[in-house]
């Protein structure tokens, strides 16, 4: 935010729209001071209601005091990165399959009817099997582990990526598609310049969302079947009664997407700047 | 009069339709996959040649449908997954009402919910199973965990974003608290909030087949996993169609029911 | 504006009479087949449009003002009759395969500027995609056309970045970088306010009188109606046909000062009452439509 307040503002900006926006700049400071306020008050309530909770109602429940100590030594060991390895990579092969073939699929089938006949009613019977319960017959098609993973990492990212390209190629506004066809741009040229610009804020919603859905499929792939990643320690931890590292597993699953779905966010505001201009 | 005409409108429409090019593509597309899928295992493609023929799997599923085992399977995942639906429901829609109304309450609560929310649901199934004294009672939660979140988020943001303008046109018209309530909040956050219940909808399935398939006992997802090690492939298919075929119906209802509140949005 | 080059100097080019955009409606007729509804939207539509002509049409909301310029621009087909553009049939009963395309370009109701496309890219968007010019030569030839309109401070912003104005101006620079025959002008000032309005439709005189481009444009507003064209046509409420064919006689160049002349009034009293009469009728058939 600091850097934007250094930049010249153009100069054919009205004075009080300037004067406007250095005001919300400042009430942005303020409230992220208050923000960050807050935010410390409630985990150390939450925190409270964890350690209530750990020594009355769920005895098995390690204590957050516990947690620390373990999670100090749990983060030491090798094993702990090998892990996030296994599952980082695994995502993101996955996640790049599903949107390198998820966008094209949908954007066409969102664009040309035919396709759309021709292929949305069999994706629309495939769509609603959850992507978890694709573990076995991956596992039956790939033949190992590792790959059967990737595919259902593939599948739960290519439901939402392909459905979020259709909607998005659907919601292209008719009146830019009759202008370019008005100005003599050929079928491919208005896929290329009307058809994909149109769809790609939709693409983006489908790409953090299916993000979101290939940690949820790693990290089930993973605890069903799995050998390594974060997902098996979770589970593995909790086989070898080492509770406190269930908890430090669960907590890196959700930092690790979280991490994942800002990397998507930071490609589409680079890709998106021409909706941001409003603001 | 007007139904009337309303009537053999959409009789027509659904006459036209049914008797159509795009019909038969469609139902051209969904042959063509089957076919494909056919061939490719007689073909004996590498991968596929394991995943059994359609012919095949028909003749097994239509014998396995009827008996007990499969109904009682199917049964189960869908009681459960009603169960923590309604919990998760009726837990997350006061929440996020009183998040979004009382923006002390929602500084306070809110970034908890933030720092969990990203943690997949199924990263919960071990914790679960550690909390919970019965395998019945930590599937519940975990499909209470998958609805939950983006109930609340979505019932919260629903009551955050209602036009301040019409508050205003309430109060000027002589609303009072109780009022404001009843005739701008509840119907203003309805269709946010309907959209949270489908969203939460749609992760149930993936929870209750995930912890069944690791903490089982019965139903869908454990018969599907054991159907697996049993080398049944056959059911393996069969159970994963019909987990769709359950989410599918579940979804519908939610969005049927939905769709009963939220009428005087479609005339915009 | 430091140089003192005229408009004309600008642009590199200034058409002094205007030789093709001839457009000929020959009793078009449009019926439109919903669900086996038959419903009459445009009845035998006789009409005919000088080269480099400004026409102004005007009629009650639902004549099928639109659907006449959606026939004329090959957006939708033509049941009966014939369109010629300088002699050619670009529409006809015999012609099912529709054919947009850059001869005759559309200004859109609610505005199509790409907003992914910066305003200079927009203007590039038709020559560069039918490989007419390159894109440095597009360029070059747009900023002149934007400066024209005193757009050209404002290249390189998005379309959201700038005012309504600033964007229906663009809008047509667009559909004229094409070099079409004629311009098909569909409401584009209707959701404007009257002080864009009037500066929107002087940059529109300014480039007209440039390039002697026909115009076909469809309007609500009397007062622009008159102002802008050299006649004003009017459709009956649906079906739409032919009511009025009314000269506009006030000099050129337009001033906006001549709205307060007698002249202007007078055109705009006889306008007016024309298209009442037809808005009377259309209204009273939508009540009864409701009531149904």
């Amino acid at each position: 935010m600091g850097k934007q307040q250094q930049e010249p503002l153009p100069s054919y900006l009205p004075e009080m729209v300037i004067t406007r926006l250095k005001e919300k700049v400042a009430e942005a400071k303020r409230d992220k001071k208050r923000n960050s306020i807050m935010m410390g008050v409630s985990v150390l309530t939450a925190v409270l209601a964890w350690w209530i909770l750990s020594v009355t109602i769920t005895p098995n429940l390690p204590t957050p005091a516990e947690w620390m100590v373990a999670s100090f030594f749990a983060v030491r060991d090798p094993w702990y990165y090998n892990s996030i390895m296994w599952s980082v990579a695994r995502v993101y092969v996955g996640f790049g399959l599903g949107c390198a073939i998820g966008i094209p699929m949908g954007t066409i089938m969102g664009w040309n009817r035919i396709a759309n006949d021709f292929g949305f009613p069999t994706f629309e019977l495939i769509r609603p099997i959850p992507p978890v319960a694709w573990v076995p017959l991956s596992i039956i098609i790939t033949g190992a582990i590792t790959p059967a993973i990737i595919f259902i990492t593939f599948i739960g990212t290519w439901y939402v990526v392909t459905l979020n390209s259709v909607l998005g190629a659907e919601s292209v506004n008719p009146s830019l598609l009759r202008a370019a066809k008005c100005l003599g741009a050929k079928p491919i040229q208005v896929f290329r310049h009307v058809v994909l610009p149109g769809a790609l804020p939709a693409i983006f919603t489908g790409m953090v969302l299916g993000m979101a859905m290939s940690w949820i499929t790693v990290v089930a792939g993973e605890m069903i079947a799995g050998d390594y990643g974060v997902g098996y320690l979770a589970w593995q931890s909790y086989n070898l009664i080492r509770y406190p590292e269930v908890i430090l597993a669960m907590l890196t699953i959700g930092a690790l997407g979280y991490a994942s779905s800002m990397f998507i966010r930071a490609l589409s505001n680079k890709y998106l700047r021409w909706r941001a201009v409003y603001n | 009069m007007a139904t009337r005409s309303e009537t053999s409108k959409s009789f027509e429409k659904f006459r036209k339709n049914l008797i159509s090019a795009r019909t038969a593509r469609r139902i051209g597309g969904v042959a063509i996959f089957v076919i494909a899928w056919q061939l490719a295992a007689d073909a004996g493609i590498p991968g596929i040649e394991n995943v059994p023929k359609p012919s095949a799997w028909i003749a097994e599923s239509i014998d396995y449908v009827q008996t007990e085992d499969y109904y009682l399977s199917v049964l189960g995942s869908m009681r459960r997954v009603a169960s923590g639906y309604v919990i998760a429901a009726g837990a997350g829609i006061p929440l996020g009402l009183f998040m979004g109304l009382k923006i002390a309450f929602k500084n306070w609560t809110f970034p908890t919910f933030e720092i969990l929310r990203p943690v997949p649901p199924i990263a919960w199934i071990p914790l679960a199973v550690i909390m919970f004294p019965t395998v019945e009672s930590s599937v519940l939660f975990l499909i209470f965990i998958g609805a939950f979140f983006p109930i609340v988020i979505n019932t919260m943001l629903g009551v955050l974003t209602i036009p301040t303008y019409v508050a205003h046109a309430a109060s000027s018209l002589g609303a009072r608290g109780k009022d404001h309530f009843r005739h701008v909040i509840l119907p203003g956050v309805t269709p946010a909030m309907i959209t949270g219940l489908a969203i939460g909808m749609g992760l149930t399935w993936d929870m209750v087949v995930a912890a069944e398939m690791v903490a089982g006992g019965h139903g869908l997802g454990y018969n599907l996993w054991y159907s697996y090690i049993l080398l049944q492939y056959d059911r393996v298919i069969l159970f994963m169609v019909s987990v769709g075929a359950a989410g599918y119906l579940y979804s519908a209802v939610v969005r049927k029911m939905g769709g009963k509140y939220v009428k005087w949005r479609q005339m915009v | 504006m430091s140089d003192k080059r005229t408009e004309a100097d600008i642009v590199g080019k200034k058409v002094e009479k205007a030789t093709r955009g001839r457009l000929e409606c020959n009793t078009v007729t449009k019926i439109y087949d919903p669900l086996g509804v038959n419903v009459l939207a445009v009845d035998s539509c006789d009409l005919e449009l000088q080269p480099g002509e400004f026409l102004a049409i005007c009629g009650p909301s639902g004549c099928g003002k639109t659907t006449l310029l959606n026939m004329v621009a090959g957006f939708d087909s033509v049941t009966k009759g014939e369109i010629k553009l300088d002699g050619k049939v670009i529409g006809s009963g015999k012609i099912k395969k529709l054919s947009p395309g850059p001869d005759r370009v559309v200004v859109f109701q609610s505005g199509a500027l790409f907003p992914w496309k910066t305003l200079i890219e927009n203007v590039i968007f038709g020559p560069v995609c039918q490989g007419i010019l390159s894109k440095d030569e597009a360029t070059k030839k747009g900023m002149a056309y934007l400066k024209l309109t005193g757009l050209e401070k404002f290249a390189d912003q998005f379309p959201m970045a700038v005012s309504s104005g600033m964007q229906r101006r663009t809008e047509i620079i667009r559909a004229l970088m094409t070099d079409p025959t004629i311009i098909l002008l569909d409401e584009p000032f209707r959701a404007m306010d009257a002080l864009t309005k009037s500066i929107v439709h002087d940059s529109v005189l300014k480039v007209w009188d440039l390039l002697k481009v026909s115009i076909f444009f469809i309007t609500h507003d009397l007062d622009e109606a008159i102002y802008l064209s050299d006649r004003v046509f009017i459709m009956t409420t649906r079906p739409g046909r032919l009511k009025a064919s009314i000269k506009i006689t006030l000099p050129r160049p337009r001033t906006p000062d001549m709205m307060a002349s007698d002249e202007f009034l007078g055109l705009k009293k006889q306008v007016f009452d024309l298209v009442h009469e037809e808005a009377v009728k259309a209204f009273e058939r939508g009540e009864k439509e409701m009531a149904k």
